[in-house]
Order: structure tokens, then C-alpha cells, then sequence
């Protein structure tokens, strides 16, 4: 175990600082470098936990048991074995979480990050969870989907006494199944899961051969509803949300998943939005292998290339990385592959406008006018790429540029980068893949 | 011999009563220095086709170039046919002063009688004779009453300059409104050709185009508005610039109005005001020609009906027979008290005038004051504060525009929201402006 969470924090700092919204390049457990130049920030408590932007981070594998799973833009939480048991520091905090280059938020997440560091154990550990709550309310922590005595269940109220802020509770108990699981608030949840509060609790089999992968990719779906031109998410939306993300990051600020031609790949997703989700991939059928009820038996699993994860589930799907490429992963409701967008915005497809041009442009001479929509929404990307301006901390509605344009995407969209020559254990980004000669589409003449 | 003496007291009277009277010209003069501060200098009076002729000389040259405030009060000095009339009240108190001056008309007398062939002429002079001693008073109660009437017309004279930077004002507003609110009308038309465009292509219910339709109907019907309201105020300064036929084709400049900071306090004005007041002055003269017509009336109350008499009889005949004789009026039934307690009351009504005078001047001054600081800070506001404030979410709706977070509709709305604000800023500066031109005649003189 080579890094610590302190180096952790200190290497994700300065990966972002060259990001164009860096300034101090140095970063602490309480860092506030990075954004207060002149951006208002609206902070719920004080001095909220900025780690911005963190690249993922891969823990090394030497003496672990298990084959670690690799958290897209985030980590996994280091322990110390106290007598056996393996004992983790949890703390509930507000932090801010870069979402994208030009855009921070305000969120509620545990140890400096949201969602927060995924948890991985083994099966048959004895886990020990100490937690505490640095939050302006009470919390407690669910264990999604293990298996644990009742008063562990971490349901305020019901099974135990809200975590009051300033206390620590500790949960213990013996991790009973292997799978895919989740952990989050029971207590205020609207409130705290619509702030982030979130994170995945991956427990790895017994024996280590069991279900064995080459890759094991694992991420958290969350929508938040943030207003244009601020910065806090608002948690009383029940369906309006207008940032979707994949582990609280939107394309293309995203990681990729880059993995070795043969490679059996995993890839795991939890649903923690208030939406189902039809996850799509490209290139390669894959099978679901695991919910966080459990694995799948072979004999019942079926090809799909897209899986819908309902609100509140885990899915885990499984494929062999025969194919090269760049290949796209998405959610299939196109809404969610897209930023903030006006819901009252004008129908103009169809509507000649560009005579109007003059008039309007006479009327704001200090403005470069531009009229929209005539032909569908794909000059905003030109209008982005022309340098237009939109509100402060404001995602464009469409972005990613590829290697033969404007990819038109945002929110819930990332790439599984299939390479020949991606060295074992290498998660790093090999960036465009280079078609072979005559397989790209091209131009009829 | 008596035709010799009688002769020669005459012509002493018509000398001494004729005298050392104030033309009609300086009396003018005093006019023009007592408004000079507030632009009253040149002032014409137009008496002459020549001296009319030339004021519409300068009219012209004046209208020429794009009217200013300044300039339009020039005019409205020389060519205002309403202040004319009041000039001739000096023309009427001077003519009143040297009236004053002169002595009452002796009367000649003649009467023949004939009886028994012999005939009797009587030639007789009766004069007034004290009238003679009245004469002074009577011209110091003619110099005050013209000098009360030169403040009174000065009055009038700052009275209507005050009017016309109002009606000035009022015009320029009314114009710049106008040109504003094309620019909103034209962001109205520009949502309606969208909202039509929208609808024919299927984009938009009849219900919504309809609606933007209507905004559109109702911005024109205020841009009607407007336009009426400017054909008002320009009529208005015509009418007080006595401005008619193609006088009225004239360009009002479009020099900025100005927004000056009042001084912090008002201390000083009301004392401003007291000294400087005109028609305070001119109050105080009446005051003073009260009390010196209740002495007269005073002096006079037994004696003023005295009268000499010379008789010359001639009888047929006879030696001339001249009679001396002198008529004095017995204060049997009217000791003269009556009009000497009617003058005293005059004189006390003058006194409390003067004293009431005072006191609303004293307060239109606190009050002009306070509406100036206030409107001033209105103004302000709206410039410094509102204005920019609209300009500022103007910029944000673009922004929200190009991220496709707002649609045109809104971006034309904000850009018209702006234009109406810059129309309530403009109303704030008149209200100030005026409330500027009104304070400066409240305390005589400029800020
Ligand atoms: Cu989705």
C-alpha cells in the first residue's frame, strides 16, 4: 500500500491544477485552493472539503487477495487491520466536486469526494465501520443490499439513532455474500442523496478465482438539479434534474474504460438517481453477471448490449474485449447524455429566423446574436466551439470533441477503449484509436 | 396784474409736478437686472413693428440650430406675448407715476349778468391749492408703486422662465420616450414575426401566437400613447416660446440631461429665498406704499379739499373789484376718519401679507428642497442602480440564450425590460430636473 489517502488527495489536486480551472497547486485534507479567484462560491457549512477532480487512482495489487476493482474519477478507502478486523474511517462532510472542467458543485459526500471512495472487502471479512458525521443534520449509513444484523442496517430511526453532526458511530459486522453493493444515507436521503451523499461497497469472492476478470470497472448513476448559473443542487427536485453523471462526472470529463484486446471485462453500475437508466454499450453483447442480490448463475444469464437499471439497483455485466476501438457507453435516454438545456426553449426547427438577424442584433449592439434551432440543436456545438459564453459553472448543453468532430454528448456517456496492445494492468488512456485502412465510414461520391 | 400772477403760479406748478420722473426704459432696465442671474438678461419689449420685427430675427437665429434649455428660455423671454402684456404694466406705472406728479387743473370761472344796462362779468381761478403740498407724496407713492410693479413683473419674468425649462423638459422626455420605445416596438415585431414563422410551421399554438400577437397590438397602442403625448408637450413649450406657423419645425438638442448632486443641506436657501424673492420684495414695497398712503390719508384727512379762489367782477361802470377767497371743508359729517381706518387696514392687511409671503416661502423652499434631494436620489437609483441592473440580466439572458437554457423570447423580453427601465430612468431625471428649475425660482436665484 504505497499511497495513503493524504497522498491520494495530494496527487488528485495536482492533476487538476494544470485543468483550466486550477490555480494552487498544492492541495491539503482541507484544501480550498482551486476556484475562489473570482467565482462566487455558495458554501453550506464551513470550509467544505475540496478535492477537485480526482483522476482515477489505481491501488496497487501486491499482497491483496483480490483483484481491486477501478473506480471511475475516484478511489478506494484504505483500511488498517485492527485484531482481525478490517477497520475504515468514514467521514460525512459537505465537499465540492468538479464535474467537468468549468463546473464545481457544492455536494455532500464522505471523505472529501462524492460519490464517495468505494469500500472493497472479502467475503467472510469482518468489517468495521467508523463513521463520522461532519454534516449540518444527523445521517446514518445503509448498507445497500448486504446481508448484516438488523441494527446495522444503518436506518435512522428504525434500527439505530441518528448519527448527530459531530458524532462518530461504528458499524461492525461480518461480510456474509460476495457482489456488488452500495452505501448510502437513511436518514434525510432526499435531501443527502440529491447532494451526493453516496458511494459503492464491492465485496470480492472467498476464493479468488471465483468469478474472476482481467478488469473490474465500477461506477454510481446520479442526477442532481443544477440551476443554471449556481453552483448548489437542489434538493427538492423530484424529476427536473438537469446534470446526469457517471460517478458525479460528466463527458467528457470522464474517465474511459481502456482495457486489452481478450480482456474479460466487468463493469459495474448502481442506480442512486430517481430514473431508470437503459445503460448501452457499443461493439460487444455482454452478459449480466451480477445484482446487488447476488451473482447471477451462469445458466440464467442472457446477451443484451443494453441493460435498464431501475432506481435503487446495481447491475454488473460481463464481456470479452474482442473488438478494437473506441466504443461509446451510455445511458439510452438521450436527455441524460446531454447537459442543462431550457425546458421552454422555443421550438425553431423549421423556422427561418436569419432575416431576423439584423433586427434582433440592432437591437443588443453590444451582443453577437445568433439565431438557434432552425435546423435541429447541433450548432450549439458550433456556437461552443465559436467560444460563445453561458452562465458561470454551466456545463454546455453538448460537448466531447472526437477525433472526427463534435461528439454532441454530455452526462451519462463514456468509452470503452479497446486495445491490442494495452499492457496488462494498464488502466492509462492510449487516446484515439487509430482506424485501419478502408473501416471508417466515408463520403459516396 | 392778477393775470400776470396767475400766470406765472401755473407755470411753476406744471414745472415742479413735470419733473425728474423714471422713463418707461429704465424701469425695463431694472427688469433685466433683477433676472439676470436666472438668464432674464436680454429681455426685449416689444413696442415697435422695428423692435418686433427683430425679435423674430432672433427667434429665427435661435431655432436654427438644435434648441437647448437655455436657448429656449432666450426665446421665451423675448417672444412670449403673455410676458409682453405684463411688461406694459411697467409702461401703465410709470404713466400712473408721472400723473402722480402733476397738479390738480385750476378752474376758470366766467359768469356775465346784465340788468337795468349794466353788466356784471365775474372772472374767477380756483385752484387746489394744497395739492401743491401733496404733489411730493403723492410721487413717492408713484416711484413705490413702480417699483413694486418693476419687481412683479421681474416675478413674472422667473415665474415663466421656470415654466418653460419645465415645458422644455417635458418635450425633450416626451421625444426621447418616443425614440426608446421604437426600439422596444421593434423587439415586439420581432417576436411576433418569430411567433408567426413558429405557427406557420406547426410549432406553436394559434392560442400562443395570439398572445405574443396581442403584446405586440398593446406595445403599439403605447407607442400611440407616447407619440400623443409628445405632440402635447411640444405644443406646450410652443405655446409658451409663442412659437407658431413654421417656427414650430425646430430640433431639440439632444445634449444629455444632466444630474447634478444637490448640496447636503438646504441651510442657507430660505435666507437665499427671503433676500432674493421678488415678489418677497415686491411685497415689502407694498407694505411700504401702504404705510406712506395711510400718512397721506392721515395729513390729508381734514385738508385735502382745500381750495383758493381769486375773483376779478368788472361791473359796468365801475372800478375791477378783485376778491381773495379760500374754501375749507367743515368736518361736520366726515372727519376723514373712515378712510384713514380703511388705509390703516389696508396697511395691516399688507403687513400680514408679508408676513404670510414669508412664511411659504420659507417653506416651499424646505419643501423643494426635500423634493429635489429625493427625486435626485430616484434618479440615481435608476441610473446607477436599476439600469444597470437590467443591463446586467440582459447579459446573463444572453448567456443563458447561447447555452440554449433560454429561448429568443426571452432574450427579446429582457433586451425590452432594459428599454423600459431606461424610460422610468428618464421620467426619474425630468421629475429631478424640474424639481431643479422649480427650487431655483423658490429661492430667487441659481443652485
Ligand atoms: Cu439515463
Amino acid at each position: 500500500m504505497g499511497h495513503d489517502r493524504r497522498d491520494f488527495l495530494g496527487l488528485g489536486a495536482a492533476l487538476i491544477a494544470t485543468a483550466a480551472l486550477g490555480s494552487k497547486a498544492e492541495a491539503s485534507e482541507h484544501d480550498h485552493a482551486g476556484h475562489e479567484s473570482k467565482k462566487r462560491q455558495l458554501t453550506l457549512v464551513k470550509n467544505p472539503k475540496r478535492v477537485l477532480s480526482p483522476a482515477t487512482l489505481i491501488t496497487p495489487q501486491e499482497g491483496k487477495n483480490y483483484n481491486p476493482v477501478v473506480t471511475l474519477n475516484g478511489w478506494s478507502l484504505p483500511y488498517e487491520m485492527k485484531e482481525g478486523i478490517k477497520e475504515f474511517r468514514i467521514i460525512v462532510e459537505p465537499v465540492v466536486r468538479e464535474f467537468a472542467p468549468g463546473m464545481v458543485v457544492n455536494c455532500w459526500g464522505y471523505n472529501g469526494t462524492s460519490p464517495g471512495p468505494t469500500i472493497e472487502a472479502v467475503e467472510g471479512d469482518r468489517v468495521r465501520l467508523i463513521v463520522t458525521n461532519k454534516l449540518p443534520e444527523h445521517t446514518t449509513i445503509h448498507w445497500h443490499g448486504l446481508i448484516l444484523p438488523n441494527g446495522m442496517d444503518g436506518v435512522g430511526g428504525l434500527t439505530q439513532v441518528q448519527i448527530a453532526p459531530g458524532e462518530t458511530y461504528v458499524y461492525e459486522f461480518t461480510l456474509r455474500q460476495s457482489g456488488t453493493f452500495m452505501y448510502h444515507p437513511h436518514a434525510d436521503e432526499m435531501v443527502q442523496m440529491a447532494m451526493g451523499c453516496m458511494g459503492m461497497f464491492i465485496v470480492h469472492p472467498k476464493a479468488p478465482k471465483a468469478h474472476k476478470v482481467d478488469r473490474d470497472f465500477c461506477f454510481l448513476l446520479a442526477s442532481y438539479d443544477v440551476a443554471p448559473g449556481t453552483y448548489t443542487p437542489n434538493p427538492s427536485t423530484m424529476t427536473e434534474f438537469n446534470i446526469w453523471s457517471f460517478n458525479s462526472r460528466v463527458f467528457p470529463g470522464i474517465d474511459s474504460m481502456n482495457v486489452r484486446v481478450g480482456d474479460r471485462v466487468r463493469i459495474r453500475v448502481g442506480n442512486l438517481t430517481m430514473t431508470n437508466h437503459p445503460i448501452h454499450m457499443h461493439g460487444h453483447p455482454f452478459e449480466v453477471t451480477c445484482t446487488d442480490g447476488g451473482w447471477v448463475p451462469k445458466s440464467a444469464r442472457w446477451p443484451e448490449v443494453t441493460i435498464d437499471i431501475g432506481v435503487g439497483q446495481v447491475r454488473a455485466f460481463e464481456f470479452v474485449a474482442t473488438e478494437e476501438g473506441d466504443w461509446s457507453l451510455h445511458c439510452h435516454k438521450s436527455h441524460h447524455t446531454m447537459g442543462p438545456m431550457g425546458h421552454s426553449v422555443p421550438n425553431m426547427i423549421g423556422v427561418k429566423q436569419d432575416d431576423l438577424t439584423e433586427k434582433i442584433s440592432d437591437l443588443m449592439p453590444d451582443y453577437m446574436y445568433m439565431p438557434m434551432g432552425k435546423n435541429g440543436m447541433a450548432e450549439m456545438q458550433d456556437m461552443v466551439e465559436m467560444g460563445m459564453k453561458i452562465p458561470e459553472n454551466t456545463l454546455p448543453m453538448m460537448t466531447g470533441k472526437g477525433p472526427f468532430g463534435p461528439i454532441e454528448m454530455g452526462g451519462m456517456f463514456t468509452l470503452v477503449k479497446v486495445r491490442k496492445n494495452q499492457p496488462k494492468g494498464d488502466y492509462s488512456d492510449p487516446g484515439w484509436y487509430e482506424h485501419p485502412n478502408g473501416t471508417v465510414a466515408k463520403k459516396m461520391n | 396784474m392778477v393775470g400776470k400772477t396767475l400766470t406765472a403760479s401755473i407755470a411753476a406748478l406744471v414745472f415742479i409736478s413735470g419733473c425728474s420722473t423714471i422713463s418707461q426704459k429704465e424701469a425695463f432696465e431694472s427688469v433685466n437686472q433683477l433676472t439676470s442671474e436666472q438668464g432674464g438678461k436680454n429681455l426685449q419689449w416689444i413696442k415697435t413693428p422695428q423692435e418686433a420685427a427683430s425679435v423674430d430675427e432672433s427667434v429665427k437665429a435661435l431655432l436654427s440650430k438644435p434648441l437647448t434649455q437655455e436657448n429656449a428660455v432666450r426665446i421665451m423671454l423675448i417672444n412670449n406675448r403673455a410676458l409682453q402684456q405684463t411688461y406694459e404694466n411697467i409702461g401703465i406705472a410709470q404713466s400712473e407715476l408721472v400723473e402722480a406728479g402733476l397738479m390738480r387743473n385750476p378752474l376758470l370761472g366766467y359768469s356775465i349778468g346784465r340788468s337795468n344796462g349794466v353788466t356784471t362779468s365775474t372772472l374767477s381761478v380756483e385752484v387746489a391749492f394744497l395739492d401743491l403740498l401733496w404733489i411730493p407724496l403723492r410721487r413717492e407713492l408713484g416711484h413705490l408703486a413702480l417699483e413694486e410693479t418693476t419687481l412683479s413683473v421681474g416675478d413674472t419674468v422667473l415665474r415663466s422662465a421656470r415654466d418653460a425649462k419645465k415645458s422644455y423638459i417635458d418635450a425633450r422626455l416626451a421625444e426621447e420616450k418616443g425614440a426608446l420605445n421604437r426600439s422596444i416596438l421593434k423587439s415586439h415585431e420581432a417576436s411576433l414575426q418569430l411567433a408567426v414563422r413558429q405557427y406557420t410551421a406547426g410549432n406553436l399554438s394559434k392560442r400562443d401566437m395570439l398572445k405574443v400577437q396581442e403584446s405586440y397590438e398593446r406595445e403599439r397602442i403605447e407607442s400611440i400613447k407616447l407619440a400623443r403625448d409628445n405632440a402635447a408637450a411640444r405644443e406646450a413649450l410652443n405655446k409658451i416660446l409663442g412659437l407658431y406657423g413654421s417656427q414650430t419645425h425646430y430640433t431639440l438638442s439632444t445634449e444629455p440631461l444632466t444630474r447634478m448632486e444637490p448640496a447636503v443641506s438646504e441651510s442657507g436657501l430660505e435666507k437665499r429665498a427671503i433676500v432674493n424673492r421678488l415678489d418677497m420684495r415686491s411685497a415689502i414695497k407694498s407694505v411700504d406704499y401702504a404705510a406712506l398712503q395711510a400718512g397721506y390719508s392721515e395729513n390729508t384727512r381734514l385738508l385735502d379739499e382745500l381750495e383758493l379762489s381769486v375773483e376779478s367782477e368788472k361791473t359796468t361802470g365801475e372800478k375791477r373789484f378783485n376778491t381773495f377767497g379760500i374754501k375749507l371743508p367743515i368736518p361736520l359729517f366726515d372727519f376723514g376718519q373712515a378712510r384713514v381706518s380703511k388705509t390703516q387696514a389696508v396697511y395691516n392687511q399688507n403687513v400680514h401679507r408679508l408676513y404670510e409671503t414669508a412664511v411659504n416661502i420659507r417653506s416651499e423652499v424646505r419643501e423643494g428642497y426635500a423634493h429635489l434631494r429625493y427625486t435626485f436620489d430616484i434618479a440615481r437609483s435608476y441610473d446607477e442602480v436599476v439600469v444597470k441592473n437590467n443591463q446586467q440580466i440582459l447579459e446573463e439572458t444572453q448567456l443563458f440564450y447561447n447555452g440554449m437554457l433560454d429561448g429568443i423570447y426571452e432574450l427579446l423580453e429582457d433586451q425590452r425590460r432594459l428599454g423600459e427601465v431606461k424610460m422610468e430612468a428618464l421620467d426619474a431625471l425630468g421629475d429631478y430636473q424640474k424639481a431643479q428649475a422649480d427650487l431655483e425660482y423658490t429661492i430667487g436665484g441659481k443652485l
